[in-house]
């Protein structure tokens, strides 16, 4: 049978060949689970043992207020009750969201099946693997170290081309729900072609991380140099890329030259609201967020500072950058990325999910009537504080730009001037 | 197993938040019974006051898709309410595994918008993958339910299924 990468790889993990609509456990190679997942049964039966605890990740990401301490004592207390070595566990020093540091650390690797908690645990899709969310299913999956997959159907998406300069994985993955949304329901986008190659490791993760929005199962890149590259300092364990065969089935199959994605907003109140971002230029804004698991990666931080450099935000706008992970806020710390934006006005906050947690744990909470540009994964009423609040979803660099002028901005002008000046 | 019941039909995509609208959050607030009291609210008014027990909603394509994050009082709301399952011509595959999880019935059931209208009164052999109507007289077959969702149903939810496989909770 000439298999998709979806198939390859559900097929070589639960061991039997697998088609689109079969129901199968199985087996994970891992499992992320974050500081506000509930327990389940290892709540009511204090015996049950996770399958293996040398494959479970935890990440303190969504709560940081010393009022939510509770919630991260019961979690040490399940670390040491399960064995789960200390290196798993991602506390404060070494947080970060649950869907970006099993990657980062080596913990999840091509060809395998990665578990999730984390609604948006596609993002890992990135890394050439199925990684998905299990959500209530987790502590069933803990437990079994096996999970319930209906195998999905795959979509072929051939990128070509490379984004415009100031775009980024945020515009491209607006176009596809924008342009193809019906397509991508209940499947795997799975990526090929020129395009991918000049895709960071950080702008794939971004892209993967939208499967959720997209109402798609999840995404699957391909392995390449860049991304063996990205691995060959991380990985725990050796792996082999998984690729498609050529006559693999699939549901349906699009071309997109990233030449000609534009420059695209997402807002208010629901993320299937998509327009240019021409059409919202000069809206007032109260507040400006760079952040989550969307976009708070080095890439996005780096060209929002590049946005920023030598200029002074709006003194009406409350603008909070929160980096994904320590790894990213170490990395923004030593290239002076943090400098350049703590020097435009920002506020940078301890690595997590930030203001994008539908609980905020961040300082930035809306307020009735205020209006937010963000870079993160959701806009619905009330995601960032009060129901009475609108939020607009763009690439960093248009919320950077936004946040000097105090209203929707297109960040290509003062790209421009930097690229002149640096010329 | 077999569900039997009245279909309420609605043949576009019915999304997580039309089960139940996105402004009540039960999520925080797990108040089941209230949750229930405001089931498909937006998009069928009519619903909430004359919806049985055992009644199945019926749907499109994509059935319960959107943020996750509603995906719980989206099964838990009409769950509670009664009903007695979701059957749809295809499933959103994240809120589809995470209603079976909870042991709510889902299966995809292409064309199952032509087979039945709102009042029919169907009988749907998960096992088997028939669906007989009992108001038409009609029956289709479809594909059946997999053992692996009949075994997690039967058990009344992926935890459950889960305890006995782990052998906790039994006194010795």
């Amino acid at each position: 049978m000439q298999m998709t990468m979806t198939e390859k790889i559900l097929s070589a993990a639960s061991g039997r060949e697998v088609l689109p609509g079969d129901v199968i456990n199985v087996p994970v190679s891992g499992v992320s689970v974050h500081d506000s997942a509930p327990m389940g049964i290892f709540d009511t039966y204090p015996e049950a043992r996770v399958w293996d605890p040398t494959r479970v990740v935890i990440c303190y990401d969504h709560f940081s207020r010393t009022n939510m301490a509770p919630y991260h004592a019961r979690f040490r207390d399940f670390v040491r009750d399960q064995g789960i070595p200390p290196e798993n566990v991602f506390a404060p020093g070494r947080q970060g969201i649950s869907h970006q540091v099993p990657g980062e650390e080596g913990f999840v690797l091509p060809g395998t099946v990665y578990a999730v908690f984390d609604t948006q645990g596609a993002t890992l899709g990135a890394l050439n693997c199925f990684a998905f969310t299990s959500l209530f299913t987790t502590p069933s999956v803990l437990a079994l170290g096996t999970a319930l997959v209906v195998v999905p159907e795959a979509v072929d998406v051939e990128l070509t081309g490379t984004l415009p300069p100031g775009l980024t994985s945020k515009d491209l993955t607006f176009h596809l729900h924008a342009q193809y949304g019906q397509d991508l329901i209940g499947r795997v986008l799975e990526f090929r072609g020129a395009g991918v190659a000049s895709l960071s490791v950080d702008q794939r993760l971004g892209v993967a991380n939208a499967a959720n929005n997209l109402g798609a199962l999840t995404m699957i890149f391909p392995g390449d140099d860049v991304l063996a590259e990205w691995l060959a300092p991380r990985v725990r364990e050796s792996y082999t890329f998984v690729a498609p065969d050529p006559g693999a089935t699939y549901a349906a199959r699009l071309t997109i030259n990233l030449g000609d994605v534009p420059p695209l907003v997402s807002g208010p109140d629901s993320i299937e609201k998509i327009c240019g971002l021409g059409d919202v230029i000069g809206l007032p804004v109260n507040a400006a967020y760079i952040g989550s698991c969307s976009a708070g990666r080095l890439d996005d931080l780096a060209l929002a500072a590049s946005v920023l450099e030598g200029r002074t935000i709006d003194p009406s706008v409350r603008f909070v950058v929160t980096p994904i992970s320590m790894e990213v806020m170490r990395e923004a710390s030593a290239g002076g990325i943090i400098n350049t934006l703590v020097a435009a006005g920002a506020m940078v906050t301890p690595p997590g999910c930030g203001a994008c947690y539908i609980g905020n744990q961040s300082p930035l909470v809306l307020g009735d009537g205020e209006r937010c540009i963000a870079s993160s994964v959701s806009n619905d009423p009330g995601r960032m504080g009060s129901k009475l609040a609108e939020i607009y979803l763009s690439n960093p660099a248009v919320v950077a730009a936004s946040a000097l002028e105090g209203r929707i901005a297109d960040p290509r002008p003062y790209l421009l001037q930097k690229a002149e000046v640096s010329l | 197993m077999i569900l039997e019941g009245r279909v309420w039909k609605y043949a576009q995509q019915v999304r997580a938040t039309d089960l139940v609208p996105a402004r009540y959050d039960f999520i925080k607030l797990t108040d089941w019974t209230e949750c229930s009291t405001h089931v498909l609210e937006d998009l069928d008014p009519q619903f909430i006051d004359n919806v049985q027990r055992g009644d199945l909603i019926v749907g499109g394509q994509g059935f319960g898709a959107g943020h996750a994050h509603y995906f719980q009082q989206a099964f838990e709301g009409p769950r509670w309410l009664g009903v007695g399952g979701y059957l749809a011509d295809s499933f959103d595959p994240i809120f589809m595994v995470s209603a079976i999880g909870a042991g709510m019935p889902c299966w995809s059931v292409p064309g199952i918008l032509d087979f039945v209208s709102t009042g029919d009164r169907i009988r749907c052999d998960l096992t088997t993958g028939t669906i007989e109507n009992l108001t038409a007289g009609t029956t289709i077959h479809y594909r059946s339910v997999a053992p692996e969702v009949v075994e997690v149903l039967e058990a009344g939810g992926l935890d459950k299924l889960t305890v006995r496989k782990l052998g906790l909770g039994v006194k010795a």
